[in-house]
């Protein structure tokens, strides 16, 4: 059994597109047979540590660059409810309960949407705060204005 | 299922994108699997795909690692002044650590995520930046996911 850290570390900057058989080449370059190096990708979805292997999509370059992460002050008995709710939205793209900095960030469960538009964004964004009876003095919007750096995790 | 007509590029991209984002086939020969399911030849597979990932529209084909079950990893955010934006940036985007980092409407106004092996390992990770920086580094860890499957639905516009 090939050990996780080192499939980890051979796995994350992707897959070789040129080769005809990327897992076999992948191996190849680390000293292991293809089979051990499938199998250790094969049991990391199944522990749920990979959440997906596919195509991950540059949206920038797709055009969507309309991202903003909406962050909230929820009281901390009804954050799993709200979250949970938030969740759902299908243009919802990511949500989560973060840790707050007292004092200087306190808001506690994060939101992001992606869309082309600012406007439809902005529709969005109002639609889940009136939908979910949360008071604008509760959530602040941070649009990105620009994107230094966007890549996968290295280990 | 077999195509009656060729797809053009955009469609056969669209398609292996819905297709593949979520699960691409981690097998000996992908190509071949992916056209025995879609009835699309396997070299032209490869070659979108390939175009794409020159293009620049695809990042990678690889894994999504959940960041809370491997290693370590946490959002961050400095307060940085508006004329050193630049300088700042180009600092905490040379820590390898870091993945993101975008320029956001308030006063906290960089946020980046880090990711490491470990706590331990981030934190002096972090104690280095802001030696460099002269900013102080505020850090978010997450504490509950509710939606962290980011794939992009509906109609791309190659």
């Amino acid at each position: 059994m090939v050990d996780e850290k080192s499939i980890i570390r051979l796995i994350e900057k992707g897959l070789p597109v040129e080769a005809a058989y990327p897992f076999q080449q992948m191996a190849e370059s680390a000293g292991l047979s293809e089979e051990s190096l499938l199998s250790g990708i094969a049991s990391l979805i199944d522990q749920k540590k990979i959440k997906r292997f596919g195509i991950v999509m540059n949206s920038r370059a797709l055009g969507i660059d309309q991202n903003a992460m909406v962050t909230l002050k929820i009281p901390e008995e009804r954050v799993l409810e709200v979250g949970e709710k938030i969740a759902e939205y299908e243009f919802v793209t990511l949500c989560y309960q973060r840790a707050t900095v007292p004092g200087v960030w306190e808001y506690n469960l994060y939101f992001m949407i992606h869309g082309r538009d600012r406007a439809v964004v902005e529709a969005q964004i109002a639609k889940v705060l009136s939908e979910q009876n949360i008071s604008e003095s509760l959530s602040s919007v941070l649009f990105s204005q620009c994107c230094f750096k966007q890549k996968g995790a290295s280990y | 299922m077999s195509q009656e007509y060729p797809l053009d590029k955009k469609e056969l991209a669209s398609l292996l994108v819905r297709q593949y984002q979520r699960q691409f086939p981690v097998v000996h020969d992908p190509y071949q699997f992916m056209a025995n399911e879609t009835g699309v030849d396997a070299k032209d597979i490869q070659s979108t795909l390939q175009s794409l990932f020159h293009e620049g529209k695809i990042s990678r084909i690889g894994p999504v690692f959940a960041t809370h079950k491997v290693g370590y990893s946490f959002l961050a955010a400095v307060k940085c002044p508006v004329e050193r934006i630049e300088e700042v940036a180009a600092i905490i985007n040379s820590f390898e650590e870091v993945n993101h980092n975008y320029l956001r409407e308030n006063e906290l106004n960089l946020w980046f995520v880090m990711t490491g092996v470990n706590e331990s390992f981030l934190d002096l990770k972090v104690k280095g930046l802001e030696e460099k920086l002269g900013l102080c580094v505020f850090r978010f860890p997450m504490i509950r996911p509710f939606k962290i499957d980011l794939t992009l639905k509906g109609d791309f516009k190659w």
